[in-house]
């Protein structure tokens, strides 16, 4: 199978977490179906003309979350996951971005009150772009 | 050991200890170099020109002799069973050299008759996919050096070999040709078997596809270790003024490769991150803000801080 996952040099994530994100999300989103067998590291690896070693700890890391098994021989598959631990997920990674973002703000010397202002405006907003 | 069972064993490439000196010259082409490619990886080898590159290379393909260590292809070695190992060697040189008034055609007929294992169905989708097809009947002679390039890497896979030694595929290729090679090298390794070590000015493609990056300085390995690894370890900070004191005293053997005093705040090169992050003092201020940087910026940052 062929899966869509344009990779970005310009994107600051590093290539391995651009992968895994996105598999993740298409997991998450329902895109991959529980069950639904991945392709193997060596074909995603020529699909997205990237090293093998770039998509192993990409597919490591979503085993790792429980996003996916290996069966020896037969291939990598999305795991069967409750809808309550998915959304666990959700948050848990929800918060490992945001406690990224925040310790940026931290050390270029904003302090609590402006990160709760700033994340208010944003919610006001939806998420959109607006005028900072 | 005979060629058949060391061949089962071995990885595609280890380099322990060699070291290499032309004849007439002074500085030694590659000191005491070690290295080691498993099978169904890539190797990225790095270096400024001249660094020993090419040389390792023809090491490893058995068309130069080494003063003194051990190389080892598919467990066996390159130097004693030079013509029955080649076989399962593809090389591709800087400049291929081939038969300049002889056309593609021939010179491919000829290539082929000389492999047991040569694959003619894979050869043509070679040529398609690297543009070769309307070049058939030029003599070699006249093309471009890009396309000499393909027409050598082509011959170099169809006889599907399980090590592939390539130096600068890349170079003189528009963006499209470069990623055609690259895709083409990645479905080589399909099989888990085959291994591929490729020199490279271009930095951007060793990031892209090698799982394992060699960067060499003046023949000597600056470091030599998994990709993602790398990436990881080598990065860039900005760190609190309070710092300076306790960079002064980590001195150059810390993991620190380079840093420098701003008005408000420090820049540090970090040669390694977790050794950095567990030494930095609990009283210091923290967080620090730490980026990644891409394999041009480290290839760039270790071989100038060799230089001062």
């Amino acid at each position: 199978m062929t899966m869509f996952l344009p990779l970005s040099s310009r994107d600051p994530r590093p290539l391995y977490q651009q992968i895994s994100d996105q598999v993740r999300e298409q997991i998450l989103s329902g895109e991959l179906q529980p069950g639904e067998r991945l392709p193997s590291i060596r074909e995603l690896a020529e699909q997205l003309t990237t090293s093998v070693i770039t998509v192993r700890r990409a597919y490591a890391d979503l085993e790792a979350e429980g996003y996916n098994y290996t069966r020896a021989g037969q291939g990598t598959f999305v795991s069967h996951r409750p809808q309550e631990a998915i959304r666990r997920q959700v948050m848990e990674d929800f918060a490992g971005t945001l406690r990224d973002v925040v310790r940026r703000g931290l050390a270029r010397g904003l302090d609590g009150d402006d990160i709760r202002e700033i994340l208010e405006r944003i919610l006001e907003q939806g998420g959109m772009d607006g005028d900072a | 050991m005979t060629l058949e069972t060391a061949m089962e064993t071995g990885a595609a490439l280890t380099m322990r200890g060699v070291s290499k000196r032309y004849r007439g010259s002074r500085t030694w082409a590659l000191r005491d170099l070690s290295l080691e490619v498993p099978r169904g990886y890539v190797m990225g080898l790095l270096g400024k020109n001249g660094a020993g590159k090419t040389t390792l290379i023809k090491l490893a393909c058995g068309l130069l002799k080494a003063d003194s260590g051990d190389i080892r292809v598919l467990g066996a070695d390159p130097e004693r069973s030079g013509p029955e190992l080649r076989r399962f060697i593809g090389y591709v040189s800087e400049a291929p050299q081939l038969y300049n008034n002889l056309s593609l055609r021939w010179l491919a007929g000829f290539v082929a008759g000389r492999f047991p294992a040569w694959d003619e169905a894979y050869f043509r989708q070679l040529l398609r996919r690297l543009d070769l097809r309307d070049h058939l009947g030029d003599r070699f002679g006249k093309l471009s050096k890009g396309t000499k390039v393909k027409f050598a890497l082509a011959l170099a896979l169809a006889h599907r070999p399980k090590v592939l030694l390539l130096d600068e595929p890349t170079s003189g290729l528009d963006p499209a040709a470069r990623r055609e090679v690259l895709s083409v090298l990645l479905e080589a390794l399909r099989d888990g078997e085959t291994a591929v070590v490729f020199s490279s000015h271009i930095t951007s493609d060793v990031e892209k596809i090698a799982d394992f990056v060699t960067i060499i300085d003046r023949g000597r390995v600056l470091l030599t270790e998994d990709k993602e690894t790398l990436l990881n370890r080598v990065v860039r900070a900005v760190l609190p003024r309070e710092a300076g004191e306790w960079l002064e005293r980590l001195g150059e053997e810390g993991p620190v490769i380079h840093w420098q005093m701003g008005r408000r705040r420090i820049t540090a090169l970090i040669g390694d991150l977790d050794e950095f992050e567990a030494l930095y003092p609990r009283a210091l201020p923290r967080p620090f803000d730490v980026t990644r940087m891409n394999l041009e910026d480290i290839f760039v940052a270790l071989t100038d801080a060799r230089e001062e």
